[in-house]
């Protein structure tokens, strides 16, 4: 207990830490929201400044940058995320469908890359050296070296545009029906999963290759339990750990592969929300995203943690 | 696995581990199953058609508007949905002339001080309210205060006083004559907003052929035929499913794969595969005027022969091909559109390039050989910035000026252009109708990005204002000649023409025009008479 509460607390410095950096690089990097919204994007025209200043004014921008930190800071601690400058509404109504839309790519994607990503890794580790072993360790390895959104790009074309198995990109509301919804997703989330599952996949050959050879094994195969037995009950437990820990610390990337991909199809997720908050300079916008990225990273480093404590107990606390 | 397993002699205990894990892989299955089961059940593409009834066009928008300020030009996807929702006294039809809107007639004095509008009996908003007189006056009396922000507030600054007798009549009396009163008032930046004029969604109320009837935010706005229309009649089309897509390629490929079937800001490489790809038609013109602006403060650029040299080094061809392809057209001069009456053709080829000629007027000025370096601010965000800025940095090496390139996105380009924090700009000069008065947006009212940091205003402001108020004819002509002449001697930037502006629909969608120039977007005005075949 005391433990958690210790990993806790480090978490909320980290985001603490986090939103810190953000917010000072949003506001040392030259461009405000009251600029944009009043030129607008491309082919956006003329303004008078005195219009420019009357809006930062309205919005609070003209306030020195502690003063703003300080503030923001107040009203996070009281669970206020504030309000989008783009919007006018609250931070948190802004990012709650689009954070939706990405959990399922991402959940989505863990699934697939789980799934397949462990199924052949095993392959590859139980029969070293075999064919099979070499052609699945070199899929992986181009699947782990090709960018998120090459594959998606490709899926999106030859999936998508030539064979018209799925839609190309775009996006229903899950209020349409989770079939059409899912329809919709499976493409971008194959595309995220693909570097998961490459990830995956390798350490769990590595790590079943690894235990193999341990002398536990051997001892159990020559007490003369069935192969199967002994890959379940002394390869396959042993093994996991070092594939539940790049498990739970690949969820931060694949929240971070999102942004690319769901450009590519459109998708109307948090990653595309971020990147339209940092082009707009929606400062409250941009650090309520990097809040959920942070919380979500810390979270998930704090289940690996303990799933790992639990599966083997000689982790030290 | 499961094979070795099953045939295992021995029953593995009951361990929660175990059954977690089952559960997981159980419950994976079913969903990768369930998608593949609805991916055979339902082929439902975004937005396709939007339903069986009616004629519903779907379009895939650059950008998301960031806001609907009224009067404030906040850009091309912006523009395009006010045209859709909004209404003015006039507007532009589908050749750019200026047409009839709320207004069905207008009379204007012998002297050009007064205008006087009528307008068509019984107008409303989408939101039941009645349309007046006193919108007209409220909106332009919003429109001319400069602490609003709007665009071309120095066009609603000259009307010294609004009268309106009755609710049908609109009486503007102007301090001066303005020849381009009524193509400013076409435009979708001066149409009427009621009092209210954004509801509580954030969507812009008006009294155009559509309403926004939902908002999603980061996704879609939904737009319905707005019955209020004093000509709802005439639309075709009972909605616009309007989807944000802010990758070029994106849009492209929505509109082939037909998920859309009308797309806006299509970049000039995908013109080619567009030009060829069965069912879908592109529509092209030239758009806005590109130029390279200087921070005429101090250093080198400050010398008029400095800037001069400049002109005559940079290769406008170059430039045209690496920043449109080669669709743009590349002339010098005053930004004035090549098809215009007031276009100078010897002015635009006063700096054809002559690096010979740079090379003597940078000695004149101080600096033989160059031999300085300037920082040229850029963006990595559109296509063409960057492209161009690579040409200008060559060009100007073979002068001995070295140049560094500075990029970053949009609001870095317009932040540091506002501030002056730069020596060379990519840019151009805002212009939002087509006439000659345009040009004051490139010489006058302080600095913007927009504009050249620290110009000498004084040597254009006189001109420009006898420009605004002579009507059309030779000797307007000749004013603006003048202008050109003072330009070819100041250089306060280099033009280096007008760009290209892309439109792309299914061969389904009839009835949009295309316009060309500094309205280009209006040509959204049309879809207002667009209908979809089939």
């Amino acid at each position: 207990m005391k433990y958690i509460l210790a990993r806790l607390g480090l978490g909320i410095v980290t985001i603490w830490g986090a939103v810190t950096a953000v917010f000072l690089a949003l506001h040392a990097v030259p461009g405000g929201p009251a600029a944009i919204i009043l030129q607008g994007g491309a082919g956006g025209g003329d303004v008078n400044p005195a219009a420019v200043e009357a809006l930062e004014k309205e919005l609070g921008l003209d306030k020195p940058v502690l003063e703003q930190y300080v503030t923001y800071l107040g009203r996070l601690v009281t669970g206020d995320l504030g309000n989008s400058i783009k919007y006018s509404a609250p931070v948190t109504d802004i990012i709650a469908a689009p954070l939706g839309n990405t959990v399922v790519l991402v959940i989505l994607a863990v699934i697939i890359g789980a799934v397949v990503g462990i199924g052949l890794g095993m392959i590859a580790g139980n029969w070293p050296g075999s064919v099979l072993d070499r052609i699945i360790s070199g899929l992986l390895s181009i699947a782990v070296s090709t960018p998120g959104f090459v594959i998606a790009i490709f899926l999106s074309i030859y999936l998508g545009t030539r064979l018209g198995w799925f839609p190309s990109l775009g996006f229903t509301p899950i209020s349409e029906g989770v079939g059409p919804f899912l329809y919709h997703a499976f493409l971008p989330s194959l595309a995220l999963s693909f570097g998961f599952l490459a990830m995956l996949g390798r350490v769990t050959r590595t790590s079943i290759l690894t235990v193999r050879r341990e002398d536990w094994v051997r001892t159990a195969r020559g007490m003369g339990l069935s192969p199967a037995r002994v890959f379940r009950r002394h390869v396959f437990r042993n093994a996991a750990n070092p594939v539940i820990t790049v498990s739970g610390l690949q969820i931060g990337a694949l929240l971070g592969a999102t942004v690319l991909i769901e450009q590519v199809f459109n998708w109307p997720g948090i990653g595309s929300t971020l990147l339209n908050a940092i082009n707009s300079r929606d400062y409250p916008l941009v650090q309520g995203i990097v809040i959920v990225f942070s919380v979500v990273f810390v979270v998930a480093n704090l289940i690996v943690d303990m799933l790992y404590r639990l599966l083997d107990p000689r982790v030290e606390g | 696995m499961r094979k070795p397993i099953a045939r295992s002699p021995q029953r593995a205990r009951f361990s929660p581990g175990r059954a977690k894990r089952y559960a997981a892989l159980a419950a994976a299955a079913a969903v990768v199953l369930t998608t593949g089961l609805a991916g055979c059940a339902t082929d439902t593409g975004t937005g396709s058609s939007g339903g069986a009834e009616g004629q519903v066009l779907t379009y895939g928008l650059s950008a998301e508007p960031s806001g609907f300020k009224t009067g404030v030009d906040q850009g091309s996807a912006n523009k395009e949905m006010l045209t859709l929702v909004r209404r003015g006294l006039l507007m532009y039809d589908g050749t750019g002339e200026v047409a009839p809107a709320l207004a069905s007639e207008y009379e204007v004095s012998d002297d050009g001080l007064t205008y006087t509008f009528t307008l068509r009996p019984d107008l409303k908003f989408s939101n039941d309210d009645p349309l007046t007189s006193a919108d007209v006056k409220r909106t332009f009396e919003y429109l001319a205060d400069e602490n609003n922000g709007a665009a071309d507030q120095t066009s609603f600054a000259n009307i010294a006083s609004i009268d309106t007798p009755d609710d049908s009549t609109v009486v503007l009396n102007l301090t001066d004559p303005q020849t381009s009163l009524p193509k400013v008032l076409a435009g979708p930046l001066s149409a009427i907003v009621p009092e209210e004029d954004v509801d509580a969604n954030g969507v812009p109320i008006g009294s155009g052929p559509f309403m926004i009837t939902e908002y999603n935010k980061g996704v879609s706005f939904t737009l319905e035929a707005n019955p209020n229309y004093y000509d709802a009649d005439s639309v075709q089309l009972d909605g616009i499913d309007v989807t944000f897509m802010a990758d070029a390629q994106t849009r492209v490929k929505a509109l082939l794969d037909g998920q859309v079937q009308f797309i806006d800001y299509v970049s000039a490489s995908d013109y080619e595969s567009l030009e060829s790809s069965d069912g879908v038609t592109l529509a092209r013109a030239p758009g806005l005027y590109g130029t390279l602006q200087f921070n005429l403060t101090d250093g080198p650029l400050a010398e008029p022969q400095v800037r001069q040299a400049i002109a005559y080094a940079l290769d406008l061809d170059s430039l045209n091909q690496v920043g449109t392809l080669g669709y743009g057209t590349a002339f010098g001069g005053l930004p004035v559109p090549s098809d215009s009456e007031y276009f100078n053709e010897e002015q635009a080829h006063h700096f054809d390039r002559d690096t010979d000629k740079a090379k003597d007027l940078l000695s004149e000025a101080g600096y033989p050989d160059g031999g300085f370096s300037l920082d040229l601010l850029t963006t990595s965000q559109y296509f063409g910035f960057t492209e161009r800025a690579q040409v200008i940095q060559s060009n100007l090496a073979e002068i001995g000026i070295t140049v560094n390139l500075v990029t970053g996105d949009y609001a870095n380009l317009i932040a540091n252009g506002n501030s002056g924090n730069y020596d060379m700009l990519v840019g151009g000069p805002p212009a939002a109708i087509n006439d000659p008065s345009s040009l004051s947006g490139a010489f006058l009212g302080g600095p913007t990005f927009v504009r050249s940091y620290g110009i000498d205003e004084s040597l254009y402001a006189d001109l420009l204002a006898q420009g605004a108020k002579t009507p059309d004819g030779p000797e307007r002509v000749d004013i603006y000649n003048q202008i050109g002449e003072i330009y070819l001697e100041d250089v306060p930037f280099v033009t280096w023409g007008q760009g290209t502006v892309g439109f792309a629909y299914s061969d389904d969608v009839q009835g949009f025009e295309m316009l060309s120039g500094p309205i280009v977007y209006s040509s959204v005005y049309s879809l207002s008479n667009a209908s979809i075949a089939g």
